[in-house]
């Protein structure tokens, strides 16, 4: 009998709680996301999610605009140019303060680029601005004289890559010291329209409008939070009930379901990444080029983005994706055509001699078959699906593919190794214009030409496109190389990704702006209904 | 001697620690292996970053300064969150057990008074009817158990939370209202994982109460003719329990070591999210920081279930 | 009926299962008819195919007869083909819908429960063979060599799952089949061996055993003729409860993401795949869930010792 009072009573206080729960009239936003960030110090983070929060709490010397070219004044007022375009001056506001009062001046600036440039830090970005920019200097507090090596199309951008942190707050810890310290993470000090409350980690971040800001207008929203969920599918669920109010990136089948629903919005706008095939071209079967184009006109890429995409992507055709300047439009993505892939392949001397459905071929003096694995991360559900139906395609050539999928880090380590037949991953591009990392001779030993492709032309072409100051001349050149690629075929550009992101009508969709370089670009402009 | 088990399980917990240490410089692995999603990343940067970490220097060198840290009493920092490898386990550790002490107690409360009802009224519709729902629910995945319970009792019905443990305005509610907030977060995650232990106790305690009741003593005791219930909580009922302890040792580390499913469907910040993480991104100070707690608490898990079977029944003795 | 009977019909079960998925299956589990068109179709779909006399097929939702023409509906198109050059339309039924590239998902399910219980037998015949010699050494020599199993046991018992799953993997160059299974039976033999060496120990001191030594039998025949068999059998019954719970485990190794490379479907992979997309394809993890939890549930049935 006892047993069953304890029970009784606890229904009865299960259903008291139930009954408890009290509406609150809500005047925040709840912004979703599978992974936390990693740190509030600009210089510390790697993930790219981190940066569109960072973006929200820390001030630029400008706004960088989605055509990658336009800027427009944000904590500096306006900037000169020296008659030689070798130094550029750059007048700040005189109004801005960080979260604990102390002004925001050139000398933050100055400092935020030793940090930039420092060996014993080692940011990750580092590289152009070290190689581009000789020095910067305040003059006084709100005057700063950055100078460069040389003249360049990219000078505003690489100082605005600059992050600029406190440096009342920062030089406090050597830079030696900074990624051994969790000292950055406690109540950060920032000068955006958004100050940090609070973030406790993995479970979310409280963002709330910073009374300080010099234009009292915004934001708009003045509180606003990121709940971490890492489980996909109750992270869309809680965006589908309404406790959440913004998804940063919407699952294509998802978006496709929900498309009807009154009370959600999906935006969708291309992103600056693409997915492609590697074929490491050190391996025998992949070194003809007539083998790779065969490989690329055998696959039904078209039917890839509707099927699994739902249609959310766009046809690649070369490492510069179609939003972006350098792109050569002529370029027509490789149609699916069997039979031209057959009769290359042909030409390149397979041929099903032993009658098993597979071709082979006689390599140094062994018959070899026309087998080979295809390697790509676990963790990408899209990926494999994409895998298993370029697997269902090549067999239909004669082609028996194998799909192998690792972990992360293990994959990565594959990756370096040049350690794959083909590989199947995507890259998201820088905002300049320079594949030599991807496809030089050079980076074949130390860099990122995975595939070990060599077009001497190439090179030369590359290295020539990659100095010119004259964006419009080197258009040409950049499309002259495009079509190098295209010919030559390294990888087989598979889609570029379009990026959905869910929004809640709860928010005025008219004053929102998304696009490749944030889903949170003027956030602080949005406003509730 | 009790001492000397200790000192036992301490040592095995360190050798195992070695063993993961040794493992993952091992692994293969890049060594912050997402920042070469950055395709313009220099190999001198990356060189910098990993001399910053000590991860330049050969492997036997890294475990020794390993041991010296560890009899320092430091066991590492975490290269992901920056934080010393004790506390990152301890805030963790708290999540974990938020959601595994509630599961613990009423999966082996309520599995012991099924287990012992069910046994009592043996061979009644009563026994068939729950052994083959217990059955039933022994058999289904956890995952997908707390992926419906989240449909239906979040989704669809709206009565908790889906994910995280507390409500964004948890800093500005009474103490009281506190707790309430707590338990209606904790309550859908911890029904889930308590499920399949509770019906493997339950099972457990049914079947071993009814070899006891078959035994030869109570078949005396009732031919003496003593009260039915009499015999059964003062006889049956303490004879019956004592294997109980060493499901409890065995249960113990899905418990308190929290359980990656459960944490992963629910976003619980516990422990076992932790382990994932850690070695997914080659946190090395981390994994094995977690390694030592984890094979800690285990070993020690089944010491105590050991040592109480020892207290509760004079016949066994340890070697 | 008692557990040895209930063993031997389950295990009759599972080789028919075995041996005949392939031919029960409808249709094939790993390339679609027409990924296109087939994509994520919910449970009881109706398609047509319709097949003309070059061999030529095709996939339509709807068609009709009309003068000279069937005119059928596809997903994103319609179109038509001449009579005369029509062969015949069979009519398809996806009892339980379809995946996102269009495969069947009741043959996917029928042909990954072969993978999942061939997995799931072999990985338990390594727990138990690695198991009982571990037990049965341990049991038989006692001593020095007991302590030393013990201890080995004791460490694969704490050692982290996780981090064993994830050694074995990299070491044996990627996630096949034969990580699977190794890992599986890796990390189950622990509990066979405590629990052989217990049955050992106790049988060694029982009454006829000693009064077998006493008569002059040599101590080997009597470990093999008259402990062993006994200290094995309950290991060898419960074994099914075994699989079910490697079968359980597999499940949840593919949901963290160490299970079978695609396209190879097993149990687990499917339900894992599957949550990802849960609210737009809700059906896709009902089926395998179900026979997971019938397999493991009829293997619980069959150890269990009826009173």
């Amino acid at each position: 009998m006892r047993v069953n009072q304890i029970l009784f009573f606890l229904i009865l206080s299960l259903l008291l709680t139930l009954g408890c729960r009290k509406e609150i009239k809500r005047n925040y936003i709840v912004i979703g996301s599978t992974i936390d960030i990693d740190s509030f110090n600009p210089y510390l983070s790697t993930s790219l999610f981190t940066q569109d929060i960072l973006d929200r709490v820390y001030l630029r010397l400008a706004v960088e605009h989605e055509d990658y070219r336009t800027f427009t004044p944000l904590l500096a007022k306006r900037w000169e140019w020296s008659k030689d375009s070798l130094q550029i001056t750059f007048y700040l506001r005189n109004d801005v303060y960080w979260s604990d009062g102390v002004k925001t001046t050139a000398y933050d600036v100055e400092y935020s680029f030793k940090a930039a440039i420092s060996p014993e830090l080692a940011w990750l970005n580092a590289e152009d601005i070290v190689r581009n920019i000789e020095d910067v200097k305040a003059l006084n507090e709100t005057t700063l004289v950055v100078k460069y090596r040389y003249v360049y199309p990219y000078q505003v951008m690489d100082i605005n890559d600059v992050w600029i942190v406190p440096r009342h707050i920062y030089e406090k810890i050597p830079f030696s010291e900074w990624r051994k310290n969790g000292f950055f993470d406690h109540n950060p000090v920032t000068n955006g329209p958004y100050k940090v409350a609070r973030w406790e980690r993995g479970q979310l971040i409280e963002l709330v409008k910073n009374e300080r800001y010099f234009d009292k207008n915004y934001p708009k929203i003045e509180r606003v939070f990121v709940k971490i969920v890492p489980n996909e599918s109750n992270l869309t669920l809680q965006f589908l009930n309404g406790e959440i109010d913004v998804l940063p990136s919407v699952s294509p089948s998802v978006a496709d379901k929900y498309g009807g629903d009154k009370n959600l919005k999906f935006v969708k706008y291309p992103h600056l990444a693409y997915e492609y095939i590697g074929w490491n071209q050190k391996n025998p079967i992949f070194a003809d080029k007539k083998v790779r184009q065969a490989l690329s006109y055998g696959i039904n890429v078209d039917e890839i983005i509707n099927v699994i995409l739902k249609g959310n992507a766009v046809r690649s055709t070369s490492p510069f994706p179609s939003i972006f300047w350098a792109h050569n439009e002529k370029l027509k993505p490789y149609p699916y055509d069997i039979q031209r892939a057959k009769k290359l392949l042909y030409e390149a001397g397979w041929r099903d001699s032993d009658g098993d459905g597979i071709l082979d071929k006689v390599i140094d003096g062994r018959k070899v078959d026309f087998k080979f694995t295809l390697i790509t991360n676990a963790e990408n559900q899209t990926r494999k699906e994409v895998a298993v139906a370029i697997q269902n395609d090549l067999l239909k050539l004669g082609v028996k593919m194998e799909i192998q999928l690792y972990e992360f880090n293990t994959f990565m380590r594959h990756i370096l190794d040049r350690n794959f037949d083909a590989v199947l991953s995507g890259w998201r591009i820088a905002t300049k214009p320079d594949l030599s990392s991807l496809f030089h001779t050079e980076a074949i030993k130390s860099g990122h030409n995975i595939v070990s492709y060599s077009n001497p032309y190439f090179d030369k072409l590359n290295d020539s496109a990659a100095v010119l100051n004259n964006l419009a001349s080197a258009k040409k050149i950049w499309d002259e190389i495009q079509e190098i690629l295209y010919e030559d075929q390294p990888y087989t550009f598979l889609y570029e990704p379009v990026r959905i992101n869910g929004i809640s009508k709860r928010i005025k969709i008219e004053t929102v702006k998304m696009n490749s370089i944030s889903f949170l670009f003027n956030l602080h402009e949005w406003e509730l209904r | 001697m009790i001492l000397k088990r200790i000192l036992n399980a301490i040592f095995l917990s360190l050798g195992i620690s070695t063993v993961v240490f040794l493992l993952l410089r091992i692994l293969p692995s890049v060594s912050f292996a997402d920042l070469y999603l950055s395709p313009r990343l220099s190999d001198e940067t990356i060189a910098r970053i990993k001399s910053s970490y000590g991860l330049d220097k050969p492997v036997l060198i890294q475990f020794f300064v390993w041991v010296k840290e560890i009899a320092m009493g430091n066991f590492g920092f975490s290269f992901i969150y920056r934080k010393p490898v004790i506390e990152c386990i301890f805030d963790a550790f708290l999540s974990t057990l938020i959601i595994g002490l509630p599961a613990l107690i009423y999966s082996f409360g309520l599995g012991i008074v099924v287990g012992v009802q069910l046994a009592r009224k043996k061979g009644k519709a009563v026994d068939k009817f729950v052994s083959v729902f217990l059955l039933i629910l022994y058999s289904i995945p956890t995952f997908w158990v707390g992926i419906v319970f989240i449909l239906i009792f979040s989704y669809a019905l709206g009565f908790f939370p889906s994910s995280g443990l507390r409500s964004f305005n948890f800093n500005e509610m009474s103490f009281v209202e506190k707790i309430f907030d707590l338990f209606w977060h904790i309550f859908l995650p911890s029904f889930t994982l308590g499920i399949a232990p509770m019906s493997a106790v339950a099972r457990f305690v049914r079947s071993h109460t009814l070899k006891v009741l078959s035994q030869t003593y109570v078949k005396m005791a009732k031919a003496k003719g003593l009260e039915e219930r009499l015999i059964f909580y003062r006889h049956v009922l303490p004879n019956a329990l004592l294997p109980v302890v060493t499901l409890f040792g065995l249960y113990l580390p899905v418990f308190l070591a929290g359980s990656v499913v459960v944490e992963q469907i629910f976003s619980i910040p516990g422990l076992g999210k932790l382990a994932i993480d850690s070695i997914f991104k080659r946190d090395y100070p981390l994994t094995v920081g977690i390694t030592l707690f984890v094979s800690f608490i285990v070993i020690f898990g089944n010491l105590i279930s050991d040592i109480l079977y020892t207290i509760f029944d004079p016949r066994i003795r340890l070697e | 009926m008692i557990a040895r009977k209930k063993i031997f019909w389950v295990s009759i079960f599972v080789v028919f299962y075995l041996v005949l998925a392939d031919l029960i299956a409808p249709f094939d589990p790993i390339m679609s008819l027409d990924r296109e068109n087939l994509s994520s179709l919910p449970p009881l779909t109706r398609v047509y195919e319709i097949n003309l006399k070059d061999g030529g097929k095709v996939i339509a939702f709807d068609y009709v007869k009309q003068g000279e023409f069937v005119y059928y509906t596809q997903k994103f198109s319609r179109g038509r083909v001449k009579l005369e050059d029509l062969k015949n339309v069979r009519s398809l039924l996806f009892v339980f819908g379809t995946d996102n590239l269009g495969r069947d998902v009741l043959s996917r399910t029928i042909y990954g429960g072969k993978i999942s219980l061939l997995v799931g037998i072999i990985a338990s015949f390594i727990a138990l063979f690695v198991g009982l010699i571990v037990g049965v050494f341990a049991g038989y020599f006692g001593g020095i060599i007991d302590k030393v199993l013990m201890r080995i046991t004791d460490v694969f018992l704490a050692f982290p799952k996780l981090f064993l799953v994830l050694v074995v993997v990299s070491l044996s160059s990627g996630q096949t089949i034969f990580s699977l299974i190794l890992i599986l039976g890796l990390l189950s033999w622990m509990g066979i061996a405590r629990f052989t060496r217990a049955e050992f120990l106790k049988l060694k001191n029982m009454e006829f055993v000693l009064a077998l030594e006493a008569i002059g039998f040599p101590d080997l025949k009597i470990a093999l003729r008259h402990i062993l068999p006994n200290a094995i059998l309950p290991s060898l019954v419960n074994m099914p409860l075994l699989i079910g719970d490697l079968i359980l485990t597999e499940s949840i190794l593919s949901f963290i993401g160490f299970g079978v490379q695609p396209p190879t479907p097993t149990w687990g992979s499917m339900i894992s795949e599957a949550e990802k997309s849960l609210l737009s394809t809700w059906w896709l993890p009902i089926p395998p869930g179900i026979l997971i939890s019938a397999t493991v549930l009829i293997m619980n049935w069959a150890s269990e010792i009826e009173e």
